[in-house]
């Protein structure tokens, strides 16, 4: 606990495979054994907060997520830029159309036929799977469809049924007005014509158990991508795409703020993040944002890229970015804190000179 | 109250109320300045990434995205300059109450060190007058002393004269009311008188020999009113003689009285030549001028002058035996 800063919320962002960088943010708060006492996120945010929020402590909890992203496995990507993601989300919502209209199967078997014999079709297939398997997110759609899997995952690792005495979490969800909608209202927001709804906040550890997986996958859900999840009756879709000019979705601090947490650190998972910390008066925040770019191979890329080494360079990034950040405030603060216990002390030292009655003892000399 | 200390009120005053008019440095306000500086170097270093390119210039412009982030750099350098100036207002007040704070320390150090000077100035006096005083002390202690010194001489000597005078005329008393009648009368002279040399009459005469005289006067008083002897004209023979017939016993206690070694009794012609007489065995004028021719004894005596001499040689064997202090 540090004296400055006793009682904090932690707002992880969303941005897929660049969610490895708050767990360097969590390892330096750990470090430091500054413990979070509530959990907001959006998306793979929402993800690490959950495994954060519902661990036995803090430092156990950041044990296991990091377990957890160094054993994803996926496949070696060839081409990994701009052009081939865009490629692959085209392919993934060609193939999510031909789940809802299956007289479109005859295009994706066109598509695996040129995909056996054109190297580049092959990637942008690739692609689209790794796209559409998150590597995180499969492992709870997997567990969706293997009991013991899933059983393990929620009871051990998530905690996800006891939830009513994890630390609260609250995860963002965009209510979804159907597919199509939630893509044209995003892509506004993105033009800067017209910036999305709110999205909702939803707190975990209030909702019913059977529908906390859902508001997790929810939060998580890129439309288009992943199939809308349903909590208390209403269709969600990713968080992030609430609020989108400001980030305020993908960056979740109102639910923290309007719980009343007035002291919260939170980190932004995009180069130049537009979360505007001046929206909120009243709360004190420090935003761990990155020194050097986390898009290194561009935006979309790195929500994408789960390879090993990038995740253990995201998670020394983060680690290192929190500490600075964090610890250049704190250390301003401490220092302001000290100044104000020495003027303290001054004064009050300076009052026992004035009533220790030295100047009537002087007197009795004369 | 003085002009200068109204003056110095007053611009306690002014200054006081210049700090309290200073809004309060928020932790809010540290972190903003702090922590903002970070968010506009993650902002400035995208727009230095997004402008080289003409196509993300252009999208940037489209859709609002650069002026947007500019906003927040300027909303962030606006507010982290408004913390500063905030925080500056809060540390040049933090520092003139340091510097008042200071300025009053070092004017109650120099009062504290004129205390001192003083203090210093008044032990000395003080150690002087303690010095003076213990010098008087010693000086009264001494004088004290010599006075009571003095005055217990002065009481021992009053007790001393006290004491030989009442011995004195108790040895007279005894001696007239014929407490020695069984001696001869001479002899019995000489028994008052070694009495009285023994006791305090011979201690205060060996330091105040004022009462001899007197008792020189009473000796021939009592010899002539009591006993009949003359005070003039007494043959050293005559009464010499009486002491022949004294009884053995009479004899035995004047040779004790008077034995001693031979070089003291040279210097004691009288007595010598009584403890001749003693030993003489018959009563013979003969023998007793033989006696008188041997010795340094006048042959008559008044009684005043005999009582002298008896005294005197009593003394002198006293002293001899180291009995006395003259």
């Amino acid at each position: 606990m540090h004296l400055d800063f006793p009682v904090f919320g932690l707002v992880f962002s969303g941005g897929g495979a660049r969610g490895a960088y708050e767990i360097g943010v969590a390892q330096y708060l750990a470090s430091q054994n500054w413990v979070p006492s509530a959990y907001a996120g959006a998306s793979i945010g929402a993800l690490n907060a959950v495994f954060l929020a519902g661990a036995p402590s803090f430092q156990e909890g950041v044990h296991r997520l990091e377990e957890v992203w160094r054993t994803l496995k996926i496949q070696d990507i060839v081409k990994m830029n701009h052009q081939m993601v865009v490629l692959g989300l085209v392919h993934a919502a060609v193939k999510r159309g031909i789940v809802l209209h299956p007289g479109l199967a005859v295009y994706d078997e066109a598509f695996n036929l040129l995909a056996s014999k054109i190297k580049v079709m092959k990637d942008v297939k690739n692609i689209s799977q790794l796209i559409t398997e998150h590597p995180l997110l499969s492992k709870l759609q997997q567990g969706l469809l293997d009991n013991q899997f899933l059983r393990r995952l929620l009871e051990e690792q998530l905690g996800i049924h006891d939830m009513e005495n994890a630390s609260p979490i609250w995860v963002s969800a965009y209510p979804s007005k159907g597919m199509t909608r939630d893509i044209v209202d995003y892509l506004l927001a993105g033009s800067g014509i017209r910036d999305t709804n709110e999205s909702h906040y939803l707190q975990l550890n209030e909702i019913r158990k059977e529908e906390r997986l859902s508001a997790i996958l929810a939060s998580a859900a890129i439309p288009g991508v992943y199939s809308r999840q349903t909590v208390n009756g209403q269709p969600y879709v990713d968080g992030g795409v609430g609020g989108a000019v400001h980030s305020r979705g993908n960056t979740p601090l109102t639910p923290l703020v309007l719980a009343g947490y007035t002291h919260c650190v939170v980190v932004n998972l995009s180069d130049g993040s537009m979360f505007n910390r001046h929206e909120f008066k009243n709360t004190t925040i420090i935003e761990v944002r990155p020194e050097q770019t986390l898009h290194r191979n561009g935006l979309l890329p790195s929500l994408f890229d789960f390879r090993p080494e990038r995740i253990q360079s995201l998670i020394s990034q983060g680690y290192a970015d929190a500490k600075r950040c964090i610890g250049e405030s704190l250390t301003a603060l401490s220092l302001v804190r000290g100044g104000r216990a020495a003027a303290q002390l001054k004064e009050d030292r300076l009052l026992e000179l004035k009533n220790d009655g030295f100047d009537d003892a002087m007197k009795l000399l004369d | 109250m003085s002009i200068h200390e109204r003056e110095y009120n007053a611009e306690e005053q002014e200054i006081r109320r210049l700090v309290q008019s200073i809004p309060i440095l928020q932790d809010k306000m540290i972190v903003d300045l702090v922590n903002g500086i970070q968010v506009t170097q993650d902002h400035i270093r995208v727009s230095q990434d997004r402008i080289t390119g003409l196509g993300s210039r252009i999208v940037d412009a489209v859709t609002g995205k650069s002026a947007l982030r500019q906003q927040r750099i300027d909303q962030n350098l606006n507010e982290g300059l408004r913390s500063t100036m905030i925080w500056l207002e809060n540390l040049q007040a933090s520092q003139i109450q340091t510097d008042r704070a200071l300025a009053y320390v070092t004017e109650k150090l120099s009062e504290t060190r004129q205390g001192i000077m003083k203090l210093v100035d008044k032990h000395v006096a003080l150690k002087n007058e303690v010095r003076q005083l213990t010098e008087q002390m010693h000086g009264l202690e001494e004088q004290f002393t010599q006075q009571s010194e003095q005055i217990r001489n002065q009481l021992t000597s009053i007790d001393m004269r006290q004491s030989a005078l009442i011995q004195m005329n108790q040895e007279f008393d005894k001696w007239a009311g014929g407490g020695y009648a069984s001696f001869s009368p001479l002899l019995q002279m000489f028994l008052v008188l070694e009495a009285l040399s023994w006791g305090p009459f011979g201690v205060y005469d060996a330091v105040n020999p004022e009462f001899r005289e007197q008792l020189n006067y009473k000796c021939a008083v009592l010899l002539k009113d009591v006993r009949g002897i003359p005070m003039r004209n007494l043959p050293t023979d005559k009464w010499m003689l009486s002491l022949v017939k004294e009884r053995a016993a009479h004899k035995e206690m004047l040779r004790f009285l008077l034995q001693d070694d031979a070089e003291l009794l040279a210097s004691l012609p009288l007595q010598s030549t009584m403890l001749k007489v003693v030993d003489l065995e018959e009563h013979s004028a003969e023998s007793m001028r033989s006696i008188l021719t041997q010795v340094n004894v006048p042959l008559v005596f008044e009684s005043k002058r005999l009582s002298q001499r008896l005294l005197m040689e009593s003394r002198i064997r006293l002293h001899r035996r180291g009995l006395h202090a003259s």
